[in-house]
C-alpha cells in the first residue's frame, strides 16, 4: 500500500489523475485488512488492492466535488457510494479521488478547474473522459483497480484511450446510490483493470441488488469470474457493420478486424437506425442534466467549466416533445437490437473512431473527409449501446509506437458472463493486453 | 459536424427568457452553435415515423 502511495506521490503530478489522495486513511485501513488476515478471518477476494473513485462518488468524509467548483462548496459526504462500500467489503482499500470532466458531461477530461489528466501513453495527449483520471490512473499502474461511471461512454472512451479494460455493466446491474448524477435514464457505474481477472472479481463485488436505486435490478448476483475460462467454443460472434463501421480512422477499423480474426468471427450484423439511437441518447442526456442544474445555471453560471456551461444552457432550450419522442423511439430500439441478439451471442464494435486526440485540440477534426466535434464525436460508437442498457466491456490494443485503441464487446442485456468469456479468451491469445505505461 | 439548423444569438436570447435562464451575452454564440447541434438530432428523433402503441421507455410502477 506504501508502495502504491508513493507511486502516485511520484508520477501524478505530470499526469493529474487524483484530485484526492487518502494516505493516512489507505495505511490504516492496508494494516486492518494486514490484521484480518494475521487472526484468520476471510480479508475478502480484493484483499489489500488500492483502488481509486471517481470523484462523482460518495466517500464517507470527503467532499464529492463531481469535478466542479460549485460542488467543492458541500459539505462532505456522510457515507460512502454503494459501489465505494462494495469494493472496501471486499477488502480493496480506496486510496483516493480520481478527475473528471464538470459533472461527467464530456468524454476528454480537460477540466477547466483541476486541470487536464495526461494519458500515461502519451502525457500530449487526453485520457479520454469523463472518466479520464481513473483510466489514466490505471494505465499508469498507480492502481490496479478503479471505479467510473459511463452515461453515454464515458468509462469505454477513457478505457480505450487510456489502454486498459474497462467495463460498462447493464444498467441496473450496479447500483448508482451515492453518484452525482448526470442523466438516471443512461447513468452507469462500473470499474477499470488491466487484467479480466481483476475486472471480473470487481464486478462480482459490484453487482446489485440495492433497494436505495430505484433503476438497480432485483436480480441476485452473477459471479462472473467462474466463468472466465469456460472457453468460447459455441458462442456466436458477429461485427457490427453499417453505422459502426463509419466515420473512423483506418486504426479503429482495423483493431476490430484483428478481434475479429482473432475470434473467427467473419459475420457482419446491421444494428438499425443506429445514428438516430445515437441522436436520441443525445437529447434525453441534454434534457435530464438540464433539469438536474437549472438552478446552479441561473444562480452561479460563471462557475461553470466554460466548455460545459454553453452546453449545459443550450440543453436546457430544448423542446419538450423532442424528450418523449426520444423516450418512445428508446422502447423501440430496444426491441428491434433484442431480435439481433436472437441470433448473436456478441458484437463487436470500436470504442472510439480514432485514438487519443491532443489536450486543447480545435473543436472539430476531419474523419473520412467529413468534418465533426473532436469531442463529442468520440461518443459515436458507444452512445448508441448505452442508449438501451447493453453491457459491454472495452478491451484493449496496445501497440508498441502507437497509440492504444479499444474494442467494444457488446452482448443482450445481463450476459455480462458471455462478455467474460470473449475478453478472457482474447487475453489468453495475446490479442488485447493492458500493459502499464512508462 | 456543422449543424444544419441554423440558431441565432437572438434565438438564444428569447429561448432563455421564456425558461427565465440567463445567458451571458458573450456566452450566446457558443449556446447558438450547442443548440443547433442538438436540434440536428432533435430532427432525427422527430422525423422518425414511431407506431402510437410504442410508449416512453421510463416505466412508473405505484
Amino acid at each position: 500500500m506504501a508502495a502504491a502511495l508513493d507511486g502516485i506521490e511520484l508520477r501524478d503530478g505530470a499526469l493529474n489523475c487524483f484530485t484526492l489522495v487518502r494516505r493516512d486513511a489507505a495505511l490504516a485501513e492496508a494494516a486492518t485488512i494486514d490484521a484480518r488476515i494475521a487472526a484468520g478471518r476471510d480479508p475478502g477476494p480484493l484483499a489489500g488492492v488500492p483502488f481509486a473513485a471517481k470523484n462523482l462518488f460518495d466517500i464517507a468524509g470527503a467532499t464529492t466535488v463531481a469535478g466542479s467548483k460549485i460542488h467543492a462548496d458541500h459539505a462532505p459526504a456522510t457515507r460512502d457510494a454503494f459501489a465505494v462500500a462494495a469494493l472496501r467489503q471486499a477488502g480493496a482499500v480506496l486510496v483516493g479521488a480520481t478527475n473528471m470532466d464538470e459533472y461527467a458531461y464530456g468524454f476528454s477530461t480537460e477540466n477547466a478547474h483541476y486541470g487536464p489528466t495526461r494519458n500515461p501513453h502519451d502525457p500530449t495527449r487526453i485520457a479520454g473522459g469523463s472518466s479520464g483520471g481513473s483510466a489514466a490512473a490505471v494505465a499508469a499502474g498507480l492502481v490496479p483497480l478503479a471505479l467510473g461511471t459511463d452515461t453515454n461512454g464515458s468509462i469505454r472512451v477513457p478505457a480505450a484511450l487510456c489502454g486498459v479494460f474497462g467495463l460498462k455493466p447493464t444498467f441496473g446491474r450496479v447500483s448508482r446510490a451515492g453518484v452525482v448524477p448526470l442523466a438516471s435514464s443512461f447513468d452507469h457505474a462500473g470499474p477499470f483493470a488491466r487484467s479480466v481477472a481483476d475486472l471480473a472479481t470487481a464486478f462480482d463485488a459490484l453487482q446489485g441488488p440495492d433497494p436505495t436505486d430505484p433503476v438497480c435490478a432485483d436480480r441476485s448476483p452473477e459471479p462472473c469470474a467462474p466463468e472466465l475460462y469456460r472457453g468460447i467454443a459455441g458462442l456466436r460472434i458477429a461485427v457490427a457493420g453499417g453505422n459502426f463501421s463509419m466515420l473512423a480512422a483506418d486504426e479503429s477499423l482495423a483493431a476490430v478486424a484483428r478481434v475479429a480474426e482473432a475470434l473467427g468471427a467473419s459475420a457482419s450484423v446491421t444494428l438499425p437506425e443506429v445514428h438516430r439511437a445515437r441522436a436520441a441518447a443525445t437529447i434525453i442526456t441534454a434534457v435530464e442534466s438540464a433539469n438536474l442544474h437549472l438552478s446552479r445555471l441561473r444562480a452561479r453560471a460563471k462557475d461553470f467549466d466554460p466548455m460545459i456551461r454553453s452546453r449545459f444552457q443550450a440543453n436546457a432550450l430544448i423542446p419538450a416533445a423532442v424528450y418523449a419522442q426520444a423516450q418512445r423511439f428508446r422502447t423501440w430500439y430496444r426491441a428491434r437490437v433484442a431480435e439481433v441478439f436472437s441470433d448473436v451471442d456478441v458484437l463487436l464494435a470500436p470504442t472510439t473512431p480514432y485514438p487519443a486526440p491532443p489536450i486543447g485540440a480545435p473543436r472539430t477534426v476531419r474523419v473520412s473527409g467529413v468534418e465533426v466535434l473532436t469531442r463529442g464525436h468520440l461518443g459515436v460508437f458507444t452512445q448508441p449501446l448505452s442508449f438501451i442498457g447493453l453491457p459491454v466491456i472495452s478491451v484493449p490494443l496496445v501497440t508498441p509506437g502507437a497509440l492504444p485503441l479499444g474494442v467494444q464487446l457488446i452482448a443482450a442485456p445481463f450476459r455480462e458472463s458471455t462478455l467474460f468469456r470473449v475478453a478472457a479468451q482474447l487475453e489468453a491469445d495475446g490479442v488485447v493486453a493492458a500493459p502499464v505505461a512508462a | 459536424m456543422s449543424a444544419a439548423s441554423r440558431v441565432t444569438e437572438a434565438d438564444v436570447e428569447r429561448l432563455a427568457a421564456l425558461v427565465g435562464l440567463p445567458i451571458d451575452p458573450d456566452d450566446r454564440a457558443a449556446v447558438a452553435a450547442a443548440l443547433a447541434g442538438l436540434l440536428d438530432a432533435a430532427t432525427l428523433v422527430m422525423e422518425f415515423p414511431l407506431p402510437e402503441d410504442i410508449h416512453p421507455a421510463p416505466v412508473f410502477r405505484p
